[in-house]
């Protein structure tokens, strides 16, 4: 009975009690899509790396990671694989070569690790192959030789970048809202090639408002960069004796995942070039890639292997890059916080509100008072109130979050224009996709229940304070 | 039977620097059965008895013994126990729960006392069925004239089976006719079920219905007169 005048008692004053269950609403659903968007961004980064540079786990040489050096290679792919394609969970796995070496081209050089792989059988394991602009050239093409696979960072430093503003890049300017009444202006540029950034920006800056110029930039940069075509490029490197050697390589497509770091540090060339100019042979390899049916049982998955190959060194995912872990981590209790505060905010809010509603029905609280509800009984009516009040905006709110986070998820959120080049240069994505985990759900419904106690209390006290004689004379 | 004794009753009020003695030195007792008028100008200290023979207020000197227990040594939710099962109360005004209707208002005390649904509900339209509402059980307060209020708060007085029921100006906010209505009721119940009535006011005509009329001027008991 207490539990129903309790929930009655909220709707005695509608707006005021709307007002409340408002704001919590508004509070419960923008702290959850703040969540909702950091969970995306650090999921779809943690799939990125796993897929594309990391896999499940990673065989190498036990000497191989601590000096780099391409001398500790390992010798039985072939058994490695024949038993680990055997055990329950294993999706795929490739072999590569390693080597560190220069890049250089016409115009500078670079610093690399120069992986030597099988192309069609990384497609299997890692995703580069999808990040492969297809105006760039294309993934590797089978009967050709010397093919290297470079990043557009790397193809920047080695200055085969152009700048060219074309139908295409206007028209994705406009999608991004580009101001109509400066498209004219840009069409001055049409197809007219810059070989360097800063050519091209002194240009723009000319041809363009200063103030367009500087809030498109990034955008600009994007659309309109384009690569030299099929350079040629010198790739130096030891050989298995130590001896410097290299070659002629052709790029044969240009790719860009969303990790600045990696795509800076890694070109990919055929292993059967690789081997024959290194003298590394075919059947050797620096490193073994697997790819599992689900990340989490990646270290059972491990302990079989090292079980089996005592000698090699055996990594899974959260070995290598222990940050990937740490970070999620970390973001759980930065995301509550962010919702604790927030609803903190509220609880002030909603002490107010209760309070007033205390004052309001002093007599009515004297009366019950007077007439046999005890105290625990009245401290239990008006905490069920502040509880009723606060969950039921709660619950509105997680719902409509489910809503319009699964919109989102489906959706997006493009932030390439406000703040695509900070996050790219961190190495996320500036395409988000919001989600948010069940556990979620259920973690800020038990902080709602929480704030709603706590700021229950001291209303109720206040209840209980009432002396039912003042509170029932009349007069007052 | 002797249900109420007031021994010696003081109360002095500390109203910032000034003292207000609103009951000096009060010896009084009510028998089983009473239907007892309280009168007295305003200010006189009506309120100020009901309150303390109610236990809602403390005496600043004297006891107060029903049915053998002196209520001043009993702890707050101790009375607050013994008020729900030994007195009932009729207010002048706010006596109902706005958000109940008339049957819920009154079973909510045998909700309190821990009865069951089916003896609530019976009890509770027997009672209002008493008090001549039948036909508006699941009206909400708001939905009741003033009269009708006051008779859902004395079926609501009387649903935990009180000793006694203490109303103080019971009829204050009533028109004539749903005064007498009030009245006849209590009157009534007092006849036919020995309910016993202590009811304070300043209706002349509610003061001729009292079988036993005690006045009070400026804290004291100046006279007590049994028809
Ligand atoms: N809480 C209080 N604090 C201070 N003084 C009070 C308080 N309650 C009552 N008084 C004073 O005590 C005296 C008696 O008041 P009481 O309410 O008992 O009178 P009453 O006879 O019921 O008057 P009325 O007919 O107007 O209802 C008055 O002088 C009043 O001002
Ligand atoms: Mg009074």
């Amino acid at each position: 009975m207490i539990l129903s005048i309790a929930w009655k008692n909220i709707w005695r004053n509608k707006l005021r009690s709307l007002v409340v269950i408002f704001a919590v609403i508004i509070g419960i659903l923008s702290g959850s899509i703040g969540v909702s968007i950091m969970e995306g961004m650090m999921k779809s980064r943690a799939k990125a790396q796993l897929n594309n540079e990391i896999s499940h786990i990673q065989i190498h040489n036990s000497n191989f990671k601590f000096n780099n050096e391409a001398k500790y290679y390992i010798d039985n792919y072939d058994s490695i694989k024949t038993f680990i394609s055997k055990l329950d969970g294993y999706k795929s796995s490739t072999d590569r070569l390693v080597i560190s070496g220069l890049i250089n081209s016409t115009g500078g050089n670079t610093a690399a690790f120069i992986y030597g792989i099988y192309p069609d059988i990384e497609k299997q394991v890692t995703e580069i192959y999808l990040f492969v602009k297809d105006s760039s050239g294309g993934y590797f093409n089978q009967d050709k030789k010397n093919q290297i696979l470079i990043s557009e960072t790397t193809a920047k430093k080695l200055r085969l970048d152009r700048y060219v503003i074309t139908d295409k890049t206007i028209e994705l300017l406009s999608i991004n809202n580009f101001p109509v009444d400066e498209t004219p202006k840009l069409k001055t540029l049409l197809n007219i090639e810059y070989r360097t950034h800063k050519d091209f920006f002194n240009e723009l800056r000319n041809t363009l408002d200063s103030k367009i110029v500087k809030e498109y930039e990034f955008l600009l940069l994007k659309y309109a960069v384009t690569f030299k075509h099929r350079a040629n490029l010198v790739v130096t490197f030891q050989d298995i004796n130590g001896k410097i050697t290299g070659d002629r390589f052709r790029i044969t497509g240009i790719y860009k995942t969303g990790n600045r770091m990696f795509d800076e540090m890694s070109v990919f060339v055929n292993k059967k070039d690789l081997s024959r100019l290194s003298g590394y042979k075919e059947t050797y390899s620096h490193e073994i890639a697997v790819m599992l049916s689900d990340k989490d049982i990646a270290k059972p998955f491990a302990e079989k292997i090292k079980n089996k190959f005592p000698n090699l060194k055996v990594e899974t995912w959260g070995e290598i890059e222990p940050m990937l872990i740490m970070f999620s981590e970390y973001m759980v209790i930065y995301n509550y916080l962010i919702i604790l505060i927030i609803l903190a905010a509220l609880a002030f809010g909603i002490i107010n509100t209760m309070l007033m509603a205390i004052m309001e029905r002093t007599k009515e609280l004297g009366m019950l008072a007077a007439v046999g509800m005890n105290k625990n009984r009245i401290f239990k009516m008006i905490m069920l109130e502040t509880i009723f009040l606060t969950i039921t905006g709660a619950i509105v709110g997680l719902v409509s979050n489910y809503f319009i986070i699964d919109w989102l998820s489906r959706k997006g959120i493009d932030l390439t224009k406000q703040m695509g080049e900070a996050l790219e240069a961190m190495g996320f994505d500036s395409l988000i996709y919001p989600e948010m985990g069940v556990e979620y759900y259920f973690g800020i419904t038990l902080l709602v229940i929480f704030v709603a106690i706590l700021s229950s209390i001291y209303p109720a006290i206040k209840a209980i304070k009432l002396n039912p004689a003042d509170a029932v004379r009349t007069d007052a | 039977m002797k249900i109420i004794e007031l021994k010696n009753l003081n109360k002095v009020y500390h109203e910032g620097e000034i003292d207000v003695h609103a009951v000096r030195g009060i010896d009084l007792s009510f028998q089983q059965g009473e239907f007892t008028a309280i009168v007295g100008p305003s200010g006189s200290g009506k309120t100020t008895i009901l309150n303390l023979i109610g236990g809602l207020d403390n005496p600043t000197d004297g006891d107060i013994i029903i049915d053998e227990v002196n209520i001043g040594n009993l702890k707050s939710s101790a009375l607050t126990d013994f008020r729900m099962k030994n007195i009932g109360f009729v207010f002048q005004a706010y006596n109902l729960i706005p958000v109940l209707t008339a049957k819920e208002n009154v079973e909510f005390i045998m909700h309190l006392q821990g009865k069951s649904k089916k003896e609530r509900t019976e009890r509770a339209l027997q009672l209002l069925k008493e008090v001549g509402l039948s036909e508006r059980v699941n009206s909400r307060p708001a939905k009741l004239s003033g009269g009708q209020q006051q008779r859902v708060a004395v079926a609501r007085a009387l649903a935990s089976k009180p000793k006694f029921i203490l109303a103080d100006e019971p009829t204050a906010n009533l028109d004539s006719e749903s005064t007498a209505n009030l009245l006849d009721i209590m009157e009534k119940l007092n006849k036919d079920e020995n309910i016993t009535f202590i009811f304070s006011t300043h209706d002349s005509r509610v003061v001729n219905k009292a079988r036993r009329v005690v006045t009070v001027e400026d804290g004291k008991v100046v006279s007590d007169i049994t028809k």
